[in-house]
This record gives C-alpha cells, sequence and structure tokens, in this order.
C-alpha cells in the first residue's frame, strides 16, 4: 500500500528529477504545485532561498507549465518619460521587470518572439533576452560583398527580427537604403543568425527582390519578412502588392495581391488618399490593415493561405481619424477572448477593443516610445538562452 | 467481471471501509469519500478495505488522517456530481468557507497535509494546501520565506549564494 515517503517522486515525465528539496523536503512534486501558482517576479525572487527551490523553477517543464498556467501577454515597452529603461509590463499597466537600456536612441521593434530587438534607422541592432537581461550587439559593418556599396558614415537601415519555426532559429535581416534610393539607388539585404551555426553569425548578403521595397512596412510573420512595395517609372504597381523574404529558406518568394486590388472602390479611395494601408502580424498571421472613410473603419485581412492568395477579414473596427487622414492605430496582438490590443502611434498608447460589443478601453500605463511582445517567460527560454 | 462483493453487503446503506492510520486508530468511512484518493480508489474498487480488513496508511497519522478526512467527506458530495455542475452557488460558497477554514490552521500540521494529500493523491487538497503555502509565501524575500516556513538558517555559502542572486535579480526585489 502506502510506501514511504518519496525523496525524488516517481515522474511521470520522463524527466530526471531534480535533487530533492534540501530545506523543508517537501516532495518535489508537492513544492512545483506550490511554487505554480506564483507570479514569474516572485519565483524569480525565491530562487534565491535555496539550491534546490532555484533547479526546481529553472527546469525546463517547469518553466513551460508556469507560462501555461500564467498565459500573459507580456510587452516589452520604452516609455516616453523613461528612455534608459526596457519595462516588461502586462496589460493591467504593472511592470513586472525593468532593464538598464544604454541607448536612449533604439526603438523596441514589433516582434511577437521570446526575444527582443532593438535598433535605429541609422544601423545600430541588439538583440535582448528579456528573461536573462543579456544583450548582443550586431555588428555594424556589412556583408563582405556589401563593403564598398554602403555609406557607414550615413546609413539608413531597416531592421526586423524573426524566429524560422521549424528550427527554432532567431535571424536579423537587415536593409540598407543606399543614399538617393528613392531615384536610383538600391536596396541592400543581408542576414544576421542569431543561433545555431556559429559561422553564421555574422552578416550574409542576401539578393534583391525585382521591385523596391517601402521599408517602414516591413513586418515579420511566421519567419517571413512581409513588405509593400513602391511605384516604379511608368509601371504603377497595386497599393496591396505585397514582396515577403523567407528567412528559413533565405530567398524572396513570389509576389503576393493583397485582399483590396479587386475592390475597384477601394482603390479608387485610396488613390484619392482617402484610404491607407499598413501590415501587421496577429495570431502568426500576415494582416493587412486597411484604413477607410466613411464609415471610418480599420478592416483587418488576414493571409489564411499564401499559395492560393485566400484573405478573410476578421476585423472591421470604427477608428478615429485625425484631421490630416492619418489613421493611427495599428494592430498589436489578439487576446484569447478575441479582444484586440490597438496601439495608438501618435500618443504611445495601448488600447483594448471588444470588436463584440465595439468597446476600447485605455491600458493604464506611461506613454510608449515603442512597443513590442514578450511571448516567452520569465524564468528563462524553454529553448534554451540563445542570446 | 462482476465487482466482488463488499463486506457487508447491504446494498441499502452507503458501503463503508476502514483505514488505519500510523498509529493504529481504526477510521470506518464511506468508500465514496475514501475514494477521492487516487491511491486507495483502485483498491477500494478491487473491494479492499471492507469488513475486518481495513488498508493500513503506515505514514498517516491519526491526527492527520482525521484532518484528511474531514475534507474528504465534505467533498465527496459534490466530487460525486461529477464537480458539480449542478451545485448551487450557496453550495459553493459553503464548501469555499470550509476550505478556507480547513487550512487555517498550524504550519505543522500544515506541513503533514501536504506530505499525505501528495501520499493519497488527493487532488483538490493538494490543490488547496498548495494555494495555502503559495499565498503564505507570495510578495516575501527569500529569507522571511526561509523563517515563514522554518528553514534552517543559511550557511555562510549559502547566504553568498543569496546574496549574489539579489544583485542578478534585483529588478524582482524592486
Amino acid at each position: 500500500m502506502a510506501s514511504q515517503w518519496p525523496c525524488s517522486p516517481p515522474s511521470n515525465r520522463g524527466r530526471p528529477a531534480p535533487a530533492a528539496s534540501s530545506c523543508g523536503a517537501l516532495p518535489l512534486d508537492a513544492l512545483s504545485e506550490i511554487l505554480l501558482r506564483l507570479p514569474a517576479k516572485d519565483l524569480c525572487r525565491l530562487r534565491a532561498v535555496c539550491r534546490s527551490w532555484y533547479s526546481v523553477t529553472s527546469d525546463p517543464f517547469f518553466i513551460g507549465a508556469h507560462a501555461a498556467r500564467h498565459p500573459g501577454p507580456l510587452f516589452l515597452a520604452k516609455f516616453r518619460g523613461d528612455r534608459a529603461h526596457i519595462h516588461v509590463v502586462d496589460l493591467s499597466g504593472t511592470v513586472i521587470k525593468r532593464m538598464p537600456e544604454t541607448s536612449a536612441s533604439h526603438q523596441v521593434l514589433f516582434t511577437r518572439l521570446n526575444l527582443a530587438c532593438l535598433a535605429t534607422e541609422w544601423n545600430r541592432c541588439r538583440v535582448l533576452n528579456p528573461a536573462t537581461g543579456a544583450v548582443r550587439v550586431l555588428p555594424e559593418g556589412p556583408a563582405p560583398n556589401h563593403v564598398n556599396r554602403v555609406n557607414l558614415s550615413n546609413p539608413y537601415t531597416f531592421f526586423a527580427l524573426g524566429r524560422v519555426t521549424s528550427t527554432a532559429v532567431y535571424k536579423v535581416f537587415r536593409m540598407f537604403n543606399r543614399p538617393g534610393f528613392m531615384s536610383m539607388g538600391q536596396q541592400l539585404f543581408e542576414l544576421f543568425t542569431i543561433n545555431g551555426c556559429t559561422d553564421h553569425a555574422r552578416w550574409r548578403e542576401m539578393q534583391s527582390p525585382v521591385h523596391v521595397v517601402k521599408p517602414w512596412t516591413g513586418v515579420v510573420a511566421d519567419g517571413v519578412v512581409y513588405f509593400f512595395v513602391m511605384d516604379t517609372i511608368g509601371n504603377v504597381i497595386p497599393p496591396d502588392f505585397i514582396v515577403s523574404f523567407d528567412l528559413g529558406r533565405e530567398e524572396w518568394r513570389r509576389g503576393l495581391t493583397g485582399p483590396i486590388s479587386g475592390n475597384a472602390g477601394a482603390l479608387e479611395q485610396y488613390r484619392k488618399k482617402k484610404a491607407e494601408l499598413d501590415l501587421a502580424e496577429l495570431k502568426g498571421y500576415l494582416v493587412v490593415a486597411h484604413y477607410h472613410e466613411s464609415p471610418c473603419r480599420m478592416d483587418l485581412w488576414f493571409l489564411t493561405n499564401f499559395e492560393n492568395e485566400i484573405w478573410v477579414k476578421e476585423y472591421s473596427i470604427p477608428i478615429i481619424q485625425t484631421p490630416n487622414y492619418d489613421f493611427c492605430v495599428k494592430p498589436l496582438f489578439v487576446l484569447d477572448d478575441g479582444r484586440l490590443v490597438l496601439y495608438q502611434t501618435p500618443i504611445g498608447q495601448l488600447l483594448i477593443c471588444d470588436p463584440g460589443a465595439n468597446t476600447f478601453a485605455e491600458v493604464e500605463m506611461g506613454h510608449l516610445d515603442s512597443v513590442g511582445v514578450f511571448t516567452g517567460s520569465l524564468l528563462g527560454l524553454p529553448e534554451g538562452d540563445v542570446v | 467481471m462482476a465487482a466482488p462483493e463488499s463486506g457487508d453487503g447491504n446494498n441499502g446503506a452507503a458501503r463503508m471501509v476502514t483505514l488505519i492510520s500510523s498509529d493504529n486508530t481504526r477510521f470506518e468511512v464511506e468508500a465514496a469519500a475514501a475514494s477521492l484518493s487516487q491511491t486507495l480508489q483502485l483498491t477500494i474498487l478491487d473491494g479492499g478495505g471492507g469488513g475486518g480488513d481495513g488498508i493500513p496508511l503506515p505514514n498517516v497519522d491519526s491526527a492527520t488522517l482525521s484532518k484528511v478526512l474531514e475534507y474528504c467527506i465534505k467533498h465527496a458530495p459534490a466530487a460525486a456530481n461529477g464537480g458539480a455542475p449542478n451545485a448551487t452557488a450557496v453550495d459553493r460558497a459553503e464548501l469555499e468557507r470550509f476550505d478556507n477554514e480547513f487550512v487555517n490552521i498550524d504550519q505543522s500540521v500544515l506541513y503533514s497535509l501536504i506530505m499525505a494529500a501528495h501520499n493519497l493523491e488527493i487532488e483538490g487538497l493538494q490543490s488547496l494546501v498548495a494555494k495555502k503555502v503559495a499565498d503564505m509565501i507570495k510578495g516575501k524575500s527569500p529569507m522571511e520565506i526561509r523563517r515563514t516556513l522554518g528553514f534552517p538558517d543559511p550557511t555562510p555559502e549559502e547566504q553568498a549564494e543569496m546574496n549574489a542572486h539579489m544583485l542578478e535579480y534585483g529588478w524582482a526585489y524592486e
């Protein structure tokens, strides 16, 4: 029947159990059951209680179970009032973690990953592991073949961080816009692998697409970087035409027609500057945000199938437009219950939109300089420390 | 295959089983209540614990077992309803009141309950005691936690590790 109290209870998860608790001598399963209930900030503090508590809370299975029990979301925020720190905040506006930030001018890129990317438009880029606070500064020098083609004294750059799902490899995508590229210049593309193969830990030259991309529209969804493109001389391209670069295969994919190209009325509105288009990532999908007047709404089109170019309008939200036709609400995140977290760029505020009830609630926090979503656990990375 | 006849053979009354604590005290309790323990459930299904036999629990003393059974008897009707989807708000509030009162106990008793709930695999009781300990820990510093839970004072080496940790995780202490 009942056996001795086990020091290391039999594990049904096929993992070696860490050493039994030296203090208190609680069975590890019972200890885990207690600690799983505490928020990550408490756990990071009580890792100091004793070695066995440290090892329990550092176990990848524990970290995974804790993340499942405390689903977040967490945001990485840089506040206008405090550019010397990066904050991890939750949706109640509570600051959970604060990390020193050496540069006031780096912005948090829009990502939804376990890592964060901070960059400027003048070729500075760092990758941050919010769990450990570790920072990787990426080299400024270009890929070997680009050495004489980049003006490093006055660069204009675009960065994007993405994760290749199949390999769990993080890569940073960099684009140099050469001076004067609007008329004659050329855009140069490079890739930097963060983890995995070490001889890839340098900037590598990538091919350029046929089109000239609009760098400010760049967004990463499920390991692919997407851009809208510019009209070229004598060749008018539909405003929702999209090119994309696959970070895993390291190649450009064929062009993609957006959701409004087939709608003459919508195109006409766009040409009259009564509509705007933007790209976003939600739930792992590429999303085209179509802002338009009368009625003034933001339609969110999800790309559900790349091969067949299938777009599904999942949201249509009433928005307020500023007088100069600037639509400045960016979709940031979809909560489990379908509510949307929106980012009001001019004032740097997060809004929670309930599309069913058409209500908006402001998240109580300081005005944001820039923001991203943190999907990882503050206890550490389940996939190991890649930075 | 038919289940073995269970001791008293009286189909009208609820089936009873006997549990024997480490200090040889016998507890007679309804099978439905004892079956909240995953560990006991199979034995009871097999017809064990009835009649004069009794199930020995060599690691649970009588004080702890009596407390555990108090919990099981209170929760058995709701558990029999499959988590009580039909339970009224009043029933749920009453169980909640009972639970709160139940863990309002001396720390040594709480510790014995954690061990017993773990060993007998009584899921509801495991979460209840875990929640209680989590509430005791929440918001405290590592030293306060050690004192609260009655851990021995850290050795100089452990103290040095704790100090180093405070530096590394300074943000968590803010």
